[in-house]
């Protein structure tokens, strides 16, 4: 059986994609609604 | 009969085809096929244009936030209280509602069911206005656990994104009662009706930017 242990350096670089992920998410979104204002 | 000097000069002045040997120019431009008629009003621009101002204003905020959150490792610091997700779930759908009767009453004015209009721009502000006293109450209970602007970088995030949003659900809720006032005059019609129309855009903003606040602050 595997274990999945993370150290802090992975841990930290793994919250920095999922921050930029989301940021990048956000923007799309709120993208989104404006066109979705514009269009209806 | 003595002539005026412009219609003396309009007798002088040389013959088309020799102006347009001197010019080389060719015939007159033709008029436009259709006329120029804007593709929407000013109001319609204007507020798209606020809206893109409000998104960046956002996302700023959010940014912020981010920063904050990736880089702790520990979220919320401990000895903060937790915020109430459930209850704010719950809160998400009354404010997605309003969303919806705004939509549903933008479109009962097209079709000119004024009464329909009126209604349905009750129900949004009466869900406007449910979803502030549930998150003010939200808020003197979390005061009351020791969150506070001050507390924390945590409290501080919170208290602006989340005040931030709620300043602008109160401010939608103000133009949508004068919007109410004048659709019980009679000011919308079925031809006309900017004013309703710019009003829903802002609220449907207002609307669509909370499910993101309430992933990423309350969630996330």
């Amino acid at each position: 059986m595997s274990e999945w242990v993370l150290s802090p350096h992975d841990a930290g670089a793994r919250n920095r994609r999922l921050g930029l992920g989301l940021a990048l998410a956000a923007v799309l979104y709120v993208i989104a609604v404006i066109i979705f204002i514009i269009v209806k | 009969m003595a002539q005026s000097s412009t219609a003396r000069k309009l007798d002088d002045a040389p013959p088309r085809a020799v102006l347009r040997r001197a010019f080389g120019g060719g015939d007159p431009p033709r008029p436009p096929v259709r006329p120029n008629a804007a593709f929407a009003s000013n109001a319609w621009l204007a507020v798209l244009m606020f809206l893109g101002a409000e998104a960046m204003f956002f996302a700023g905020l959010i940014g912020a936030y981010l920063v904050f959150r990736v880089g702790s490792q520990v979220w919320p610091p401990p000895f903060q209280p937790r915020l109430p997700t459930a209850m704010t779930a719950v809160n998400t759908l009354i404010l997605l509602a309003s969303a919806v009767t705004m939509r549903l009453g933008v479109r009962a004015n097209r079709r000119g069911a004024r009464v329909l209009l009126i209604r349905l721009l009750s129900w949004t502000a009466a869900a406007g206005t449910v979803f502030l006293l549930i998150q003010g109450y939200e808020w003197l209970q979390l005061l009351h656990f020791g969150l506070t602007v001050s507390s924390s970088v945590y409290g501080g995030l919170f208290y602006t994104i989340i005040g931030c949003h709620a300043a602008h659900v109160c401010g939608a809720l103000i133009w949508l009662a004068v919007v109410w006032s004048k659709a019980r005059r009679g000011r919308y019609t079925k031809e006309s009706y900017v004013g309703l129309q710019i009003c829903a855009m802002y609220w449907t903003f207002v609307v669509a930017l909370w499910p993101l606040l309430y992933g990423l602050v309350y969630l996330y």
